[in-house]
């Protein structure tokens, strides 16, 4: 799920960075907001469970039926014990000590990784599934079935994301649908293992100290931020994926323009070097396709702010 | 798995520990720089990979600068290498043009995106791993707080790597009674892993709120004091050092040196 640098193109990086440090700043707000004696306590909680996901990932679990092991993401977890937004800033943490201490994702990709991994788990698929499922403290198999569910929708659409970023920085030849097609089953299944492993340490967490699992205690909703989120980040997944098919299809006089002149140059009898310049200069003669997922990128960016001020001015009221 | 967890936590502790020689450039500086290169680089085409060759440069520079072996920190950056094949390895059947011919091997573009596809993955973790490796992670954070990044967000980052030794430890532990126990049984079922993750975590807990009441009997207030070093006040050779490696990056961008170094050879 993490992503290299090598896959991302500049502007996309500056877009999702963007957008990612605009959701870290609203949970730095929202943190800092609390009162103090809650901060206090919250501040080494959350240091300590960013360190056990990375102990937790160290120790690999074996996938039933495989012979294949698997290691897991936690932010379900995360957001279970610490809420949407220090779960969501804990595993963004530990998605920046991977990058810098394990060269595991790049620090182009951080925004990336932070949005596809961190706020599609916490603030996306925690509020929208895991939490309605498991509200009124359900029994053990409601909170594993909620485990499950809310990690393999999370990890789908981590999945996307990785591929609507990388199709959008124009780096890897895949086409977009095959990527897909690629992505999502082997995420079905990584999404399993890590419903699963989520459900044994919160079966296990209920067994101990139901005390530590936010929604075991009745507390009072406050969806709207976490909703103002969702819409953040679906609006950033909707207007890429309308960049990307703006781009995927360039229009007919283009497409021609583009065989006449492919053809000509095949017919034209060079010398190698002058084939081998040709050749690398029409690569980057695929400037169109580039221009047209800059337009949707200029879309993504400007649909973010919109909704980031729109959440902005719910708030103030 | 024990073992390589072990090893871990000690190379990281020693890399902490055995800073290079401290070098008289400010972090910042560092910091800013990176991230102009890693812009500067990954907005070269992959189709144009002599010109991506060229950007080696910075991380061989960089680490003979503060006296770091180059090679480690290649080896170390060689782990990207199985993912960004995976990447890059599609390119090699969608891209089926020929490039160039050596003797009668046709080399595609798709093969050369391909190389450039792992060229770039290596370049932009050697950039990172050089900064860390220079910098250190405690000052790294400590400097992004300087240059504008949370103080909690920092703090989080600072207590995470501090805890990560402390847990890893006590994981070791357990999965050391774990082996002692299930003689020949090297696979862990997921039952098991959750039972021991899980009585980690509430251990962990616990502890979390024996040391946030030690901290705030100590007078902790939700974010972490200044280290104890003193911070270097911005100087004029930070200044140079920014605007040097910034300016020679870009126009190594913009003017394409390596192609045009081609054409001249050409028209000789």
């Amino acid at each position: 799920m993490h992503m290299s640098d090598t896959l991302i193109s500049p502007a996309v990086a500056a877009v999702t960075s963007l957008a990612a440090v605009a959701l870290v700043a609203v949970a730095v707000r929202r943190i800092g907001r609390a009162d103090r004696l809650a901060t206090t306590r919250l501040i080494p909680l959350m240091g300590v469970m960013g360190a056990l996901v990375f102990a937790a990932q160290m120790l690999n679990f074996s996938i039933p039926g495989t012979g294949s092991s698997g290691h897991i993401v936690g932010g379900v977890l995360l957001a279970a014990v610490l809420g949407e937004w220090a779960g969501f800033l804990t595993l963004t943490s530990v998605i920046v000590v991977q990058c810098l201490l394990f060269a595991d994702g790049g620090l182009m990709t951080l925004g990336c990784n932070i949005l596809n991994m961190a706020a599609l788990s916490c603030l996306v698929a925690y509020p929208l599934i895991f939490k309605p499922l498991v509200r009124g403290n359900g029994s053990t198999a409601r909170w594993a079935a909620a485990s499950v569910a809310t990690s393999i929708v999370a990890l789908e659409m981590g999945a996307m994301g990785v591929t609507i970023e990388s199709e959008l920085s124009g780096i890897t030849a895949l086409p977009y649908g095959r990527f897909l097609a690629f992505m999502l089953p082997i995420h079905l299944l990584v999404g399993l293992g890590e419903g699963l492993a989520t459900a044994a340490i919160v079966a296990s967490l209920r067994r101990f100290r139901a005390d530590l699992l936010v929604d075991a205690t009745p507390t009072k909703p406050r969806p709207r931020g976490a909703i103002m989120a969702a819409t953040v980040v679906v609006a950033l997944v909707a207007a890429s994926v309308a960049g990307s098919i703006a781009s995927s299809q360039p229009d007919g006089l283009e497409w021609s323009v583009e065989r006449t002149t492919e053809g000509a140059e095949i017919t034209d009898n060079q010398t190698l070097a002058h084939r081998s310049a040709s050749a690398l200069q029409r690569t980057t003669a695929l400037m169109p396709d580039y221009e047209a997922s800059m337009a949707g990128l200029v879309g993504v960016g400007a649909t973010v702010a919109l909704v980031f001020a729109l959440t902005r001015l719910v708030r103030r009221r | 798995m024990s073992e390589p967890l072990q090893r871990l936590l000690v190379r990281l502790s020693t890399l902490e520990q055995s800073q290079p020689t401290r070098s008289p450039i400010d972090p910042r500086a560092r910091i800013v720089v990176c991230v102009v290169y890693l812009i500067v680089m990954l907005s070269v085409p992959i189709a144009k990979l002599s010109e991506l060759m060229l950007y080696a440069l910075y991380p061989i520079i960089c680490t003979a600068e503060v006296g770091v072996r180059y090679g480690a920190i290649a080896r170390r950056s060689l782990v990207v290498v199985p993912f960004a094949a995976v990447v890059g390895v599609f390119n090699i059947f969608y891209e089926r043009e020929v490039a160039f011919t050596i003797g009668s091997v046709a080399v595609t573009r798709g093969w050369l995106e391909f190389v450039a596809i792992i060229v770039r993955a290596l370049l932009s973790v050697q950039a990172l791993l050089v900064l860390v490796r220079v910098v250190g992670y405690n000052r790294l954070c400590h400097n992004l707080q300087r240059l504008g990044v949370p103080a909690l967000f920092v703090t989080q980052l600072t207590l995470l790597y501090r805890y990560m030794f402390v847990l890893a430890e006590q994981l070791l532990s357990l999965v050391r009674a774990r082996t002692a126990r299930s003689f020949g049984r090297r696979a862990m079922p997921i039952g098991e892993w959750g039972a021991i993750v899980g009585q980690l975590t509430v251990r962990s807990i616990e502890r979390a709120d024996r040391i946030s009441q030690a901290m705030v009997a100590r007078g902790f207030e939700g974010r972490m004091p200044p280290p104890t070093y003193a911070d270097r006040r911005w100087q004029w050779r930070d200044t140079a050092y920014l605007a040097g490696w910034s300016v020679a990056i870009i126009v190594c961008r913009l003017t394409l040196p390596v192609e045009r170094l081609a054409q001249l050879f050409k028209s000789l």
